[in-house]
């Protein structure tokens, strides 16, 4: 099952040793650049969805002064940590958030959505606690072949599931959930680097198989090359006033 | 044979001295990267294992360049 084995992966300490406490392709460069993106004052209410060992929601605190904070559906990667004593952390899934209706300024989800069963209650749940001109900040792997058509969830191959999505899929996703107008950016250089540096680092070619298995439509096997297929995004989207939607 | 292997069976060039693993950084294609190598205690002289530079380097290769 990808869920479960995504999990995994996102919590091996040969992951952990390559990308740091971020967990995921880009670290905090695109974390940045998404910020950027959005102009949010001090004090912003961010929640990090899918926050992983809390490393962001720290983040957001410390350099941007935001009032953050972080959700994950395993309380695990928290917990070992040690980051309790000084953020606010909940678990709980992404589909359902506990929070109130309009209550954030900024919802913050970095590798997690093709991790999440039913991404398009997740995306529902993000404009549900975002406030009108509040901002979506999404980055994750996707599908980088040509568009053929709106990949409607996880696909089964010979035995394995993917959970690669498409850039038409991921932005019909927000659109229909309120979302626009769109700011997509590709990053697939950072993907390329962190596969480029499991295979450099000693003991780390397990996981890296694994997530080329994993992300591989074909599911063929452990051949490198299948890596080059996924690619990497940051989007960034504003929730609209319903009349404003956008429907492109 | 892996790295740490390797180390034990070379001694360093330059001042014969014993090589133990090290994390070496270097630039390749635009990306910068961390590798644990054998190198010398005394000295800091680099081993690059046959395996890393015709094996994994060719497959990081592949992967920056998207083939």
């Amino acid at each position: 099952m990808p869920f479960q084995a995504l999990s995994a992966l996102h919590e091996s300490a040969s992951l952990r040793a390559v990308t740091g406490p971020s967990l995921r392709p880009g670290g905090f460069h695109l974390t940045e650049r998404g910020l950027s993106l959005c102009g949010f004052g001090p004090g912003a209410r961010i929640v990090d969805v899918g926050c992983g060992t809390g490393a962001s929601v720290a983040y957001l605190q410390e350099k941007h002064r935001f009032s953050a904070l972080g959700i994950d559906v395993s309380g695990d990667l928290f917990l070992k940590d040690g980051s309790v004593k000084t953020i606010s952390l909940a678990v709980a899934r992404a589909e359902k958030l506990p929070l109130p209706n309009a209550s954030c300024d900024g919802v913050l989800c970095e590798c997690v959505l093709s991790l999440v069963s039913e991404p398009k209650r997740a995306v529902e749940e993000f404009s549900r606690v975002l406030r009108i001109g509040g901002f979506l900040i999404l980055s994750d792997i996707y599908d980088r072949a040509p568009d053929d058509g709106f990949q409607s969830g996880p696909v089964t191959s010979r035995g394995c599931s993917s959970s690669l999505r498409s850039r038409p899929f991921v932005e019909k996703l927000l659109v229909d959930s309120g979302f626009g107008p769109l700011t997509w950016e590709d990053h697939s250089r950072y993907l390329k680097e962190l596969a480029a540096q499991l295979i450099l680092s000693d003991g780390s070619l397990t996981e890296f198989h694994e997530l080329c298995t994993i992300f591989d439509s074909g599911c063929a096997g452990s051949s490198v090359l299948q890596l080059s297929r996924p690619g990497y995004y940051l989007l960034v989207a504003q929730k609209m006033k319903k009349r404003e939607s956008f429907h492109g | 044979m892996n790295f740490s292997q390797e180390a034990a069976v070379w001694s360093c060039t330059s001042c014969e001295g014993e090589l133990s693993l090290i994390k070496v950084g270097f630039t390749y294609m635009k990306g910068n990267f961390e590798v644990d190598l054998p190198a010398c205690a005394a000295c800091g002289l680099v081993l690059i294992p046959e395996s890393l530079a015709l094996g994994k380097m060719a497959e990081v290769e592949r992967i920056l360049e998207d083939k």
